[in-house]
């Protein structure tokens, strides 16, 4: 987390691509987005005041304006915006809202607000990042935020981390349960105890959703940062093969990261006008070795493909595949993008690697001001969207900053 | 070897052993002879498994000597006493089932190459086959000559020859054999029992324990027998069926001892 | 047999089977198993089993990566990485030897210690490998074979070697085949249960080094899942689990005959779950047939077991 200077973050939003948009992410909208990054992007362009100015506030100063998806009129005005209704123990929707959303982490000052957090686990690169990113800012703004982990993929302990929060008994929780089928039993809980919840990454029916990444935007994003690339390199329809890192473990629908296989298989076929027939997806468990046997196999049985255009659910099982590119004698020939932003695409991005292009960055290392910016306003009463992502950013070696290298 | 025949060359003198309350051996003498076979009889817990641990190196004695060529010897393990040239067969099979003879033959006891090959433990496979088969010839044992058959799939009496085979190749001063035709049948016994009476012809003091008294009768130059811990004769001659199981049991046993 | 059979249907089914490159794919990716079935081979005949091997590859990789990025001299990283595995073996030794705790259950507690100590090495993330003749080791090819064929190889002759013709190999047989016959022959048993556990921890941190620099990257549950398709491999190959009986040729056969299936499903572009499937009924198979033939018709085990087996099938 402190390798992630916060003074770096302008300009990195400033050569960002907000790729979500609202969550619906049909064609249209994630062309829309994706094509006018500089005006969403820059913070101040988006004015806090509208929804900070709560005249009972008891939070403290500001200290950092949070770019979010809904910044312009819009976005803004398609969304559905909630509010807590502390009677029925419910959010309620309210067409009372500002023209914007804005998150804006403030100081506690006298409010003693309690937030509880429930990552997915402390395992997994990007939550280990999220989770320090709530420590610095529960430090920054002086908020009582605990951590509770469900210990991914525990089946149990999320309901027992559940009973815990009520004991707890936290002014808001923002719930991390990835296991969609416990989130009802969950959400359950929360709401006997008159607790608000967030739902985090699995969306709930009635709950506000702060989605980490919007993996179907991902997916459509790298799509079309890689066509672009290929289209440079003047490369044509009828010479590429796609190449997709996918895994069955996941859910093969919009629900799981699954989703960026999605968003990445229409953007070829829509932008790109590549058939099904020249679109692979291969099995990569995600353990490097047998991501590279697998698409070494699936090589060989293609000896006559041209140019290949690849992607990976991770970075993990990307590298996998580009060692695989590589050792075939195809790195010249080929291109591919990961998610995540993890030390396995950070490496190659940082050496200008010829075929390990680009990785996303899902802000992790802001998901902890964001998750308190946003418990704060549920917990003043003010009124938010119900989807809310933080900007994700399409991160290539020219973008990529440099401290992380 | 014959002009040994005779001369004692194993000694127990006054050996005693006690588990916690029960006494397994109380006092117990014993003289075993190169060129004989002395078999030890008695029933149940008499103490000849003991016994022949003691002499063995396998169990140490809480009172008593061992001798081996008239000195007092400790043995502490029984590689002590197999440097001495006092090898035993188990009742059960002490053999490794998924290797074949030579390998069992020689095992622990391997034969490494000379010079370098030799310092980093290559084996010399060559040396030990040839030994190997020569000492099956010389015992005219019926075990399967060629090498990469495996001991656990030869019948029970090939594997005790075996064992009986590694035995007398090792032996040099003794050789205790522990029911070696208990799990056998007849026709194999039989040709175990053979081996041992080579083994004894030789020059190698045997000594068997046995149940099986028509076996004893036939084979060993000297019985002694043991009832509850005790020797309570030594037999050389007019060894009958009814005077050994009289010992055993112990009824009219004030006449008995020689 | 069953290599050959399943060598020409695939001939007939995908031409791009019997190709030399094709080939080398196979070898590039049983590499790092082989190089942990190869150890797990003495270790399973010496009637024990090493479940922290694939924990092991991990943490030791992580080490290497860790040693890297502080930039020392490669030779340090993979010496570093060696001694980790050479501890893991020590200490599996010491409860095995030491506590009389059965190996496998001593085995499983060490992985999971093994694999948290991995995740703490970098905080539990992942580290890119910054020194390219480290990542130079395991990628690419030399005369025309994949660099980490080389190791695996290396490590099947070293092995066969020591079992085949050197008094400790025959000691570890004999050993597996009988620990009270051993005894009584003189061997002692605790050494060679020390030695067994030393080589697996060694060779499976060698594992380790060659997949973190194969992979470029070091993440730590690197090798995670592997152990139990190493030991299947083994004894797909006709090793006894039970010990006493297998061979370093049959290991070899069992790795190259698993890698073979998993790349014949790739090249028919078949899923993951029939490699999961066949490589299931294929153990299955081996040891069934182990069990009607090799310990009740008097046969030589496994091995026969297998041949009868994948000759039906």
């Amino acid at each position: 987390m402190s390798r992630f200077p916060r003074a770096a973050l302008p300009t990195l939003l400033a050569l960002a691509l907000v790729i979500s948009a609202c969550g619906n992410g049909d064609a249209d909208d994630a062309a829309e987005t994706t094509a006018a990054p500089a005006t969403t992007a820059a913070p101040e362009t988006t004015a806090a005041p509208e929804t900070t100015a709560a005249p009972a506030s008891l939070l403290g100063e500001v200290i950092m304006e949070l770019p979010t998806t809904i910044a312009n009129a819009e976005q803004a005005a398609a969304a559905t915006w909630m509010l807590w209704d502390e009677a029925s123990c419910s959010f309620v929707e309210t067409d009372d809202h500002p023209d914007f959303y804005q998150a804006v982490l403030r100081k506690d000052g006298n409010a003693n607000y309690r937030f509880a957090w429930t990552p997915e686990d402390n395992v997994f690169d990007t939550l280990i990042v999220a989770n320090e990113s709530f420590r610095v800012a529960a430090a920054a703004s002086e908020t009582d935020v605990t951590e509770f982990d469900n210990l991914y993929p525990s089946e149990e302990q999320p309901l027992v981390v559940a009973d815990l929060v009520v004991q707890h008994d936290p002014d808001v929780v923002l719930s991390m349960n990835v296991l969609a089928n416990l989130n009802p039993a969950i959400m359950s809980k929360y709401k006997e105890a008159c607790i608000p919840a967030v739902a985090h990454s699995v969306p709930h029916e009635g709950q506000p959703f702060f989605g980490g990444g919007e993996w179907y935007a991902v997916g459509r994003a790298q799509a079309e940062y890689l066509i672009a690339v290929a289209e440079g390199r003047g490369w044509t329809t009828g010479d590429v093969d796609v190449l997709l890192c996918s895994h069955s473990a996941f859910v093969q629908d919009r629900t799981s990261p699954y989703a960026s296989i999605i968003g990445f298989r229409e953007v070829v076929k829509e932008s790109f006008d590549v058939g099904d027939d020249n679109i692979h997806e291969l099995e990569c468990p995600s353990d490097i070795v047998t991501d590279q046997a697998n698409v070494a196999d699936w090589l060989t049985a293609h000896p006559d493909t041209r140019n290949i255009m690849g992607f990976g659910i991770n970075d993990l099982r990307t590298l996998g595949m580009v060692n695989a590119l590589r050792e075939s004698g195809r790195a010249e020939t080929s291109i591919a993008g990961g998610v995540g932003l993890s030390q396995e695409s950070v490496g190659p991005l940082c050496a200008s690697d010829p075929t390990f292009l680009t990785s996303v960055d899902f802000v992790p290392q802001l998901w902890g001001e964001y998750g308190i910016a946003i418990a704060q306003d549920i917990a003043e009463g003010n009124p938010i969207p119900s989807e809310i992502y933080p900007q994700a950013t399409v991160v290539d070696a020219a973008s990529i900053d440099q401290a992380k290298c | 070897m014959s002009v040994d025949k005779g001369r004692v060359v194993i000694e127990g003198i006054g050996l005693s052993k006690s588990y916690g309350p029960i006494t397994a051996l109380d006092n117990v003498d014993i003289e075993i002879r190169a060129g004989e076979i002395t078999a030890l009889v008695g029933d149940n817990g008499a103490g000849k498994s003991t016994l022949i641990k003691i002499l063995a190196g396998a169990v140490a004695p809480d009172a008593g000597e061992v001798r081996v060529n008239g000195e007092t010897v400790v043995l502490r393990t029984p590689a002590d006493a197999r440097d001495l040239g006092i090898e035993t067969i188990f009742q059960d099979l002490a053999l490794a089932p998924d290797r074949d003879v030579v390998t069992n033959l020689f095992l622990g006891r391997e034969i490494v190459r000379k010079g370098l090959a030799g310092m980093i433990g290559m084996l010399d496979r060559g040396a030990m086959e040839a030994q190997a088969l020569t000492q099956i010839d010389a015992l005219g044992v019926n075990i399967p000559r060629s090498t990469g058959v495996s001991i656990g799939e030869m019948s029970g009496g090939q594997q005790q020859s075996v064992a009986v085979a590694r035995g007398a190749f090792w032996a040099k001063t003794g050789m205790f054999m522990d029911e070696p035709t208990a799990a056998l049948g007849v026709r194999e016994s039989s040709r175990v029992l053979r081996l041992a009476r080579q083994i004894a012809g030789s020059g190698v003091a045997v000594v068997l324990i046995s149940h099986i008294l028509p076996h004893v009768m036939e084979l060993a130059d000297r019985v002694v027998v043991l009832r509850h811990g005790q020797k309570v004769a030594e037999l050389t001659e007019d060894i009958s069926m009814d005077r050994l199981v009289t010992l055993i049991v112990g009824v009219d046993a004030h006449d008995a001892v020689t | 047999m069953a290599i050959v059979a399943i060598g020409i249907v695939m001939t007939m089914v995908s031409p791009f089977f019997f190709q030399a490159g094709n080939f080398l794919n196979v070898a590039r990716a049983v590499a790092i198993t082989g190089i942990v079935a190869a150890v797990s081979t003495p270790m399973l005949i010496s009637g024990n089993v090493d479940l922290s091997v694939a924990a092991t590859m991990g943490i030791s990789g992580m080490t290497a990566g860790a040693l890297l990025v502080q930039e020392l001299p490669v030779p340090v990283a993979i010496i570093g990485a060696l001694i980790v595995g050479l501890l893991m073996g020590l200490v599996n030794a010491v409860i095995v030897v030491k506590f009389r705790v059965n190996s496998l259950i001593a085995t499983i507690g060490t992985a999971f210690i093994a694999r948290g100590v991995a995740f703490l090495v970098n905080g539990g993330r992942s580290i890119f490998i910054p020194a390219e003749s480290y990542v130079a080791l395991g990628q690419g090819s030399a005369l025309g074979i994949p660099k980490p064929v080389f190791y695996t190889v290396v490590v099947f002759a070293v092995i066969g070697f020591v079992m085949r013709y050197t008094k400790v190999g025959a000691h570890i047989y004999a050993v597996g085949s009988s620990p009270e016959a051993a005894r009584r022959a003189g061997i002692s048993v605790p050494k060679i249960t020390w030695g067994v556990f030393l080589a697996s921890g060694f060779f499976s941190a060698l594992a380790g080094v060659v997949l973190t620099s194969q992979a470029g990257s070091a993440f730590p549950y690197g090798g995670q899942g592997r152990e139990l398709e190493i030991i299947a491999a083994v004894i797909v190959g006709g090793t006894a689990l039970t010990g006493g009986r297998g061979s370093i040729t049959g290991t070899i056969l069992g790795v190259v005959l698993l890698g073979i299936i998993a790349n014949s499903l790739n090249l028919m572009g078949l899923p993951a779950p029939y490699q999961d499937i066949s490589r299931g009924l294929l153990l299955v198979a081996a040891v069934a047939t182990d069990q009607l033939s090799g310990r009740t018709l008097g046969g030589r085990g496994v091995f026969r077991g297998l041949r009868a087996g994948t000759e039906e099938a």
